[in-house]
C-alpha cells in the first residue's frame, strides 16, 4: 500500500526504514547504519528533495495529511543524517567525537521533532 | 603581511589575570565552597518560559548543587512561580513527573492539595491536625524572575541584588531577542568534570579552528581572519561575551544549500542577517560579518545568540568532578514544513560541534585534577574565562566576608 504522495512513489522503499518520528529515533538510526547503507538513502533524497520541499510547503505543518506527513518525516530523517556524506566522513561518526549514546533527549514544544 | 583581525575589546579588564591556579578550584573542599557562597547566592537559570505557556504548565526541575527540587509553573494568574518540590506536611516531593499542566498537585503521601499558585487547599481528615493554618502552610516558593523568556532563581532568602541589578547593563539590552522562538531541540549530557572547565569551553573560540574541523570547518574567520580573532569582546560583573566572525567564503555542504536555500541561513551558514531587527545587546559591535555571539553569565550560564536562532547552556554541578549540561536550541516560528526541516538540520550540526566540545572536557578534568600542570595560561581572546575566574573569586569573598 502506497504511504507516500504519488509523486514520490520511487521513495515508497525508504519510508519504512527511514521515515522515523522524533530527533531521538534519527540520531540511533544514524548510529546503526553503515555509510554505505546511509549513501543508498542519500543518493536517493537529495535530487528529489528541492521538490520534496516545495511539495510540502503546499500545507501547514499542522495541516499535512498523512502521506504528505510521512514524507516529512522522511525528509527530516535526509536533514538530520546527510552530514556524514556530506562532510566526507569515512563513518557516519567522526574520530573522537563524545559517544553519541550518552545524549538525553528531552521534550520539546516544536510540534513535530 | 600581517593580517591577523583586531579585536575591538570593552569592558574593565584590570582585574582579569591570565595565570589561574586551577588544581585546588577543582577539589571537593573547594566545591563546597562554591556551593554554599555562588550557588546559594547568585541568580541561577532553571530554564525556559516557553516551555510554560498555557496556564497551569509546569516544568520539575533539578538543582544538583543545592540537591533541590523545584516546581516551575505557569500560575492562573499568568505570573510564572517557583516552589520547592516539597510537601508541607511531612516533606516527601510533591510532584514526580517531569512536566505537564494542571489546576492543582496532589501529594501522594497523604493527599495534601495545593493549587498551581502554591496555595494549600486541600487537607485530608484536617480536624486532626490541631492549630492548622492553611494560610501560613503553602509551598514554599523560591526567589524568581524571568527575563526575556528566561527563568531565573535565587535561593538566597534575601537575594542582595534584583534580577535586574545582577545582570546590569545587558538586562535591558536583549528585548524581544528570544520572541517568536521556540524550543526547537533540548539535550543533556552528565560529564566526568568540573563545571569550571565545562563553562570555560563554551567561552572561548581560540579551539574552534582545531576541535571543530571534523564538523564545520569553515564557518568563521575566513581569509582577512585566518586565525579566528573575535569580532569584539567585553567582560562586565556578572556577564562577559563575544561576537564571533563569520566566514563570508563559508561553503554550504550539499544538504545545506538546498536545505536553507527554502528557509534561512543557520549555523552554520551566516549570510544575509538584517542586523535593524536585532537588540542592542545581541552583535553589539554591529560587526558587518557576524557570525553569532556567546555571552556568558555567572556562574553557569551561557546565551548563544544568533540572527534566525539561539541556544541557551546551563552547567549544574552534581559534585566537584561531575556536571550535568543542558543545551536548549530555539528556532523562528514557522509552520511551513521546509523551514522546520532546514531547523532540523541546523540543530543536527549543532550537536555534532557539541560533541566536538564535549569531546575535551572529561580528559582537561583529568588533566587539572593531577596536579600535572601548575596553572591555566590563558589568551587575550580567553577573557571570557579570565573573567569567570574574576567574578566566581569575588563572590567567593564577598560571601564570606558577610
Amino acid at each position: 500500500m502506497a504511504t507516500l504522495p504519488s509523486k514520490f512513489s520511487d521513495l515508497e522503499r525508504f519510508v519504512d526504514e527511514w521515515a522515523l518520528k522524533s530527533e531521538e529515533a534519527r540520531f540511533n538510526k544514524l548510529h546503526h547504519v553503515t555509510l554505505d547503507h546511509l549513501r543508498i538513502f542519500y543518493d536517493a533524497l537529495l535530487p528529489r528533495m528541492e521538490e520534496v520541499l516545495l511539495y510540502l510547503n503546499q500545507y501547514k505543518i499542522q495541516d499535512l495529511p498523512p502521506e504528505e506527513k510521512t514524507l516529512f518525516y522522511l525528509a527530516m530523517t535526509f536533514a538530520e543524517t546527510a552530514h556524514p556524506i556530506d562532510l566526507k566522513w569515512e563513518d557516519v561518526d567522526f574520530p573522537d567525537a563524545y559517544p553519541w549514546d550518552k545524549f538525553e533527549f528531552r521534550t520539546v514544544s516544536a510540534a513535530d521533532n | 603581511m600581517n593580517n591577523d583581525s583586531i579585536t575591538v575589546f570593552k569592558g574593565d579588564t584590570s582585574r582579569l589575570k591570565n595565570v589561574i591556579p586551577i588544581q585546588e578550584r577543582v577539589e571537593p573542599n573547594f566545591y563546597q565552597q562554591e556551593v554554599a557562597r555562588i550557588f546559594k547566592k547568585a541568580w541561577l537559570i532553571v530554564g525556559s518560559a516557553e516551555d510554560l505557556v498555557e496556564i497551569g504548565a509546569y516544568k520539575v526541575v533539578d538543582v544538583p548543587p543545592l540537591k533541590a527540587s523545584l516546581v516551575v509553573v505557569r500560575s492562573d494568574d499568568g505570573k510564572i512561580r517557583v516552589f520547592h518540590n516539597v510537601c508541607r506536611h511531612r516533606g516527601d516531593k510533591l510532584v514526580h513527573d517531569e512536566h505537564g499542566c494542571k489546576k492543582s498537585f496532589t501529594c501522594r503521601f497523604h493527599a495534601w492539595t495545593y493549587s498551581n499558585s502554591g496555595a494549600l487547599t486541600g487537607v485530608t481528615d484536617s480536624t486532626q491536625f490541631l492549630g492548622l493554618d492553611k494560610d501560613k502552610m503553602g509551598l514554599v516558593e523560591v526567589n524568581s524572575e524571568v527575563w526575556e523568556n528566561i527563568v531565573f532563581v535565587n535561593f538566597d532568602k534575601k537575594p542582595r541584588q534584583t534580577l535586574k541589578e545582577w545582570l546590569g547593563p545587558i538586562y535591558d539590552q536583549y528585548t524581544g531577542f528570544s520572541a517568536n522562538r521556540i524550543k526547537i531541540a533540548d539535550h543533556r549530557v552528565v560529564l566526568n568534570t568540573n563545571w569550571n572547565l565545562a563553562v570555560n569551553a563554551f567561552c572561548e573560540g581560540y579551539h574552534n579552528l582545531y576541535i571543530h574541523k571534523n564538523t564545520v570547518p569553515d564557518y568563521q574567520g575566513g581569509k582577512t581572519n585566518p586565525k579566528r580573532h573575535r569580532a569584539y569582546l567585553e567582560v562586565g560583573d556578572h556577564f562577559a561575551r563575544y561576537s564571533a566572525h563569520g566566514n563570508p567564503n563559508h561553503k554550504a555542504t550539499p544538504a545545506e544549500g538546498l536545505l536553507y536555500k527554502h528557509s534561512k541561513p543557520m549555523f552554520p551558514a551566516f549570510t544575509h542577517f538584517n542586523m535593524e531587527d536585532l537588540p542592542p545587546g545581541v552583535n553589539p559591535s554591529r560587526f558587518a560579518q557576524w557570525a553569532f555571539d556567546i555571552m556568558h553569565v555567572v556562574p553557569n550560564f551561557v546565551i548563544g545568540p544568533q540572527a534566525n536562532t539561539h541556544s541557551i547552556m546551563f552547567f549544574w554541578p552534581i559534585d566537584h568532578n561531575k556536571t550535568d549540561i543542558r543545551v536548549m536550541r530555539f528556532g523562528f516560528k514557522s509552520d511551513r514544513p521546509s523551514d522546520r526541516i532546514a531547523q532540523a538540520h541546523s540543530i543536527t550540526r549543532g550537536r555534532e560541534v557539541l560533541r566536538e566540545d564535549l569531546a575535551t572536557m572529561e580528559t582537561n578534568y583529568q588533566g587539572v585534577a593531577s596536579g600535572g600542570i601548575p596553572y591555566l595560561f590563558l589568551s587575550e581572546q580567553e577573557q571570557l574565562i579570565q573573567n569567570h575566574y574574576r567574578a566566581a573569586d569575588d563572590l567567593l569573598r564577598d560571601a564570606g566576608s558577610q
